[in-house]
């Protein structure tokens, strides 16, 4: 009898929870081995085979890549590119965050729209739809008299990069003036302080990490740019570091461990840039200063600056998002590709969709963009979604380092992942490389860390009491994820899962060292649709892909609103 | 000092205005401490950022210190920076970024170049007003950093610290608990007379009102249903709402038999003669608890009834006495209790009267 009750307490339920345990530990284990797989090899063998030729110790490429003539101006370049298109994209998108945020100027949902298109663009198309407008011989705007515009300069890449990446910084922006508490300025207003000197000495403190962490994102990011350095910088003589990997790696025989030294190279700011955001963002959550209290969303009135400042944004917006979709448009209506005259207006034509559609190659990359997307946006989230549990919800020891380490991709230039997988892939004996396995694994790795935010974010808005109530309902902790929390983040991993989409698609610097013939992705084929000289053709496959992201993109931005709603509801 | 007149402001709520205020009139003498009271949702913060410049009238002039600050007939609205009055809002908008020497020297540091102390005035003058609201030993910290009261006193100094020829304070205390309230009160009445700045007060709290200000206006749904001196208006008060509003009172309805008597369910009273009600007009009389007594019933406006109810308070006692059909609420001392259910009598020692319906109000 008391065997019997003893039994029938302890035994099954023990068994249960020690096997809930087992399984814990296993699905915990197997994420830290794949994110560790995932981040810490390539780097490591980069960095590897930058140090050795045939398995010896040598520091010979580092010397060859340094001793290459012009290295000196390698680094300028680099560097003034990067900080002159972060400036240009943090002045552009932090005056349209504030404009359209804060300030009663008229117009503002269009700004907006206008403002975060180009985010949607991938980066080989905006930069292609900057040499249609302004090249110096068939440049659109050099149609108009008086307009002599060579993007293929260093002002014209600053630019085109600086455009292409304001959005970024117009969305951290445009959080972060959305929560400033309007007291506060009001009470700089009430204190005698003229508009101008609210701005500057209230408002902008108080911004303030926000604004450090947009330079940062920035800078990494234009310095991992390969777009516009690649098509623009080259034609113009401008080198930067990542036009000189893609270089090393496409001349015959690629030079691996030249790559790679100048990859290890870029990596140390990428790395440094990381771990300055990271403590800026740490001092963005002391900064939180909405205080519900007396909250009234006042805005600033610009008075006689209303309509200057309006035609202001709807200028930059114009240049900055309508003028490239539109010149893709226009010239995927034209016969042939040359210097813009009046008889254009007469000869459109829409053989270029036709013509491009119709090629088995076009089809086949479509087909191999979604498959790579849909696959390496699926593993994301999954990945995502567990580790941010086990980080969120656990007391697991070295749940930070996994966090950390699934955070890590974000320094790693494409190009560099690129030339790292590259390395691995090649000798590695699973068959990897030549398939399109490669380029997932390259997207799971750079979108991991996107992936990440969303989930920790959603899990950490959720409150513990959801899951407690399942817990004292008798579900273990796995149920308690699979059946309560899965289910109430599902919107928002959906939004992930498009968003990965819509990145994978976009992305062309790691994949265009990681594709093999016959395995191309949509941004490799408009790459080799440039190079071919068939310019029409690419403004056709381009303005197909532009209305095929914008619709995702805008799916994402719908279910992400309906899942704070349904947050809301879930907390009551 | 301050003169208000005619203003109005409403809003839009999806379609239909929301009068926040109405036709509102009024002035305040250099160095008076002017209270607005009212529920919550009655106008009061719209008032004081219509004169802070924050919001913009629809009708109605706003005059400081001889200066027009907004008159919409005349198209004249200075913009609040230009306005030179110091305002403490109901959130108090401490910034984040700041220390307190520098929340409180922020004033005078964004003044024209023309007016702008030099950096060793500028800190003589916040060591000062620092001291007055006895922050300057914090001077150092993160704003942020203090307290609530410390905070409160904080948004003060900065609002003094250009000497404003008018300070706007809305709801200053409400949101420390009441200990610190009735503390701060008095400590804010000090450096009123002290520095004998012109005050508008704004509150909900009939007790803050009544024991700070001069002159206090009851405003209700956009309007000012009465002004005067806070004795004035809770011994007299002009309508059931100012009368209900101000402190508990019994509500007595009567009709006039003769100048200084009034009929009531309970029998004739004694009212003050010199009334504007004629005989046969029907009215209410007001009388406050306190202004009831437990004594013999055989003198003037003294009836006799059981003791309903009794509850103890520590600094008195509450009762409610039934006379007839009425229901008398009393406010005793502790020691003058009485049993519940024993017969005591009470005497209405001073009221005054309403007419009964009162005026309907003009749209
Ligand atoms: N910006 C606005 N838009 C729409 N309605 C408003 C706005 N500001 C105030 N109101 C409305 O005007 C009325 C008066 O508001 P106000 O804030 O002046 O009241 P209050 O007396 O200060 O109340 P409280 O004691 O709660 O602070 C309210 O009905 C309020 O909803
Ligand atoms: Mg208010």
């Amino acid at each position: 009898m008391t065997d019997l009750a003893r039994g029938v307490r302890g035994g099954p339920s023990a068994g249960a929870s020690r096997r809930s345990a087992l399984g814990e530990h296993v699905l915990v284990g197997t994420v830290t081995a794949l994110v560790a797989a995932l981040a810490l090899v390539p780097t490591t063998y980069l960095i590897w085979r930058s140090l050795t030729e045939n398995g010896r110790f040598t520091l010979d490429h580092y010397r060859a890549a340094y001793s290459t003539v012009g290295i000196g101006t390698l680094a300028f370049n680099s560097l003034w590119f990067a900080v002159g298109s972060s400036a240009v994209a943090v002045v552009a998108g932090t005056l349209t965050a504030y404009l359209v945020v804060r300030t009663d100027v008229p117009g503002r949902r269009l700004l907006f729209l206008g403002s975060v298109v180009p985010l949607v663009i991938p980066g080989v198309l905006y930069t292609v739809a900057w040499i249609f407008l302004a090249s110096p011989r068939a440049g659109l705007l050099n149609a108009i008299p008086g307009v002599g515009l060579n993007v293929f300069s260093g002002p014209g890449m600053v630019f085109a990069e600086g455009f292409h990446l304001a959005p970024l910084v117009f969305l951290l922006m445009a959080a972060a003036f959305a929560s400033v508490d309007p007291a506060l300025e009001e009470a700089a207003t009430l204190s005698g302080a003229h508009p101008r000197a609210v701005a500057l000495r209230v408002t902008l403190p108080l911004v303030r990490p926000a604004l450090i962490a947009a330079v940062v994102v920035t800078l990494v990011r234009t310095i991992e740019s390969f777009e516009v350095p690649a098509l623009v910088g080259l034609p113009a003589g401008i080198w930067v570091y990542t036009s000189r990997i893609w270089r090393a790696m496409s001349i015959f025989p690629a030079d691996v461990g030249q790559a790679a030294a100048y990859s290890v190279t870029l990596l140390v700011p990428c790395v440094l840039g990381l771990a300055l955001l990271l403590r800026a963002t740490r001092g963005l959550r002391r900064f939180r200063t909405v205080s519900g209290r007396g909250f009234r969303g006042t805005r600033v009135k610009l008075g006689r600056w209303r309509r200057p400042a309006c035609l202001a944004a709807t200028v930059y917006v114009s240049v900055a998002a309508v003028l490239p979709v539109l010149a893709l448009g226009w010239i995927s209506l034209q016969h042939f590709y040359g210097a813009p005259s009046t008889d254009d207006f007469r000869r459109l034509t829409l053989s270029n969709y036709v013509s491009v559609l119709d090629e088995p190659a076009s089809v086949r990359t479509v087909w191999n963009t979604l498959l790579v997307g849909a696959g390496a946006a699926t593993a994301v989230v999954v990945l995502a979604v567990v580790i941010a549990w086990v980080v969120v919800r656990t007391r697991i020891p070295g749940r930070t380092l996994l966090d950390a380490t699934a955070f890590l991709p974000l320094a790693l230039p494409g190009i560099v992942l690129g030339v790292a997988l590259l390395v691995v892939y090649v000798r590695s004996p699973l068959p990897v490389y030549g398939t399109l396995w490669v380029l997932l694994i390259a997207y799971v790795t750079r979108y991991l860390p996107y992936g990440m935010r969303y989930a920790t974010a959603a899990l950490a808005q959720l409150g513990d009491d959801l899951e407690e109530a399942a817990r004292s309902s008798g579900a273990s902790r796995l149920q308690a994820f699979r059946r309560i929390l899965v289910p109430l983040i599902l919107p928002t991993l959906a939004a992930a899962w498009l968003y990965v989409l819509v990145v994978s698609a976009r992305e062309l610097s790691s994949a265009i060292l990681l594709y093999s013939p016959g395995k191309e992705v949509l941004s490799v084929r408009i790459w080799e649709l440039y190079e071919d000289g068939r310019l029409t053709e690419l403004a056709a496959l381009g303005v197909v892909m532009v209305a095929a992201l914008c619709t995702l993109a805008g799916v994402a931005y719908l279910l992400s609103r309906r899942s704070t709603l349904l947050r809301r509801l879930a907390r009551g | 000092m301050l003169a208000v007149s005619s203003l109005r402001k409403a809003f839009d709520d999806r379609g239909a205005p929301v009068r926040a205020v109405d036709d509102v009139t009024f002035d305040v003498a250099e160095g008076e401490l002017f209270a607005l009271l009212g529920p919550s949702g009655c106008g009061k913060t719209t008032l004081l950022r219509c004169i802070a410049g924050l919001e913009r009238p629809d009708a109605g002039e706003i005059v400081v210190a001889g200066r027009t600050l907004t008159s919409r007939s005349a198209g004249i609205d200075v913009p609040p920076h230009e306005r030179g009055l110091g305002v403490v809002s109901q959130s108090y908008g401490i910034w984040p970024h700041m220390t307190v020497f520098d929340t409180a020297a922020f004033p005078l540091r964004v003044l024209p170049r023309r007016r702008r102390p030099s950096a060793s005035q500028i800190r003589a003058r916040v060591e000062q007003v620092l001291d007055s609201v006895q922050l300057a030993p914090l001077a150092h910290r993160p704003a942020t950093d203090l307290s609530g009261g410390q905070q409160q006193r904080l948004a003060i100094a900065r609002a003094l610290v250009n000497e404003p020829p008018l300070l706007l304070l809305d709801e200053p205390l409400a949101s420390l608990d009441t200990r610190l309230r009735d503390e701060l009160r008095f400590e804010l009445l000090r450096l009123q007379r002290d520095l004998g700045t012109t005050c508008v007060y704004v509150t909900h709290d009939q007790t803050e009102a009544l024991s700070l200000a001069n002159r206090l206006a009851v405003m209700n749904d956009g309007r000012i249903e009465q002004l005067g001196e806070p004795r004035t208006l809770y011994d007299h008060p002009t309508s059931r709402f100012v009368a209900e509003f101000l402190g508990a009172a019994n509500l007595i309805d009567g009709v006039v038999v003769s100048s200084g008597h009034v009929r009531t369910a309970a029998g004739v009273l004694e009212v003050p003669a010199g009334h504007a009600a004629a005989p046969g007009d029907a009215v209410v009389v007001v009388v406050r608890p306190e202004h009831v007594t437990l004594e013999d019933a055989t003198a003037a406006n003294g009836w006799i009834g059981p003791v309903e109810v009794a509850a103890y308070t520590g600094d008195g006692v509450d009762l409610v006495v039934r006379v007839g059909d009425l229901r008398i609420r009393v406010r005793s001392t502790p020691q003058g209790a009485a049993a519940v259910g024993s017969k005591v009598g009470v005497r209405l020692r001073s009221c005054s009267l309403l007419p009964a319906a009162e005026a309907p109000r003009d749209v």
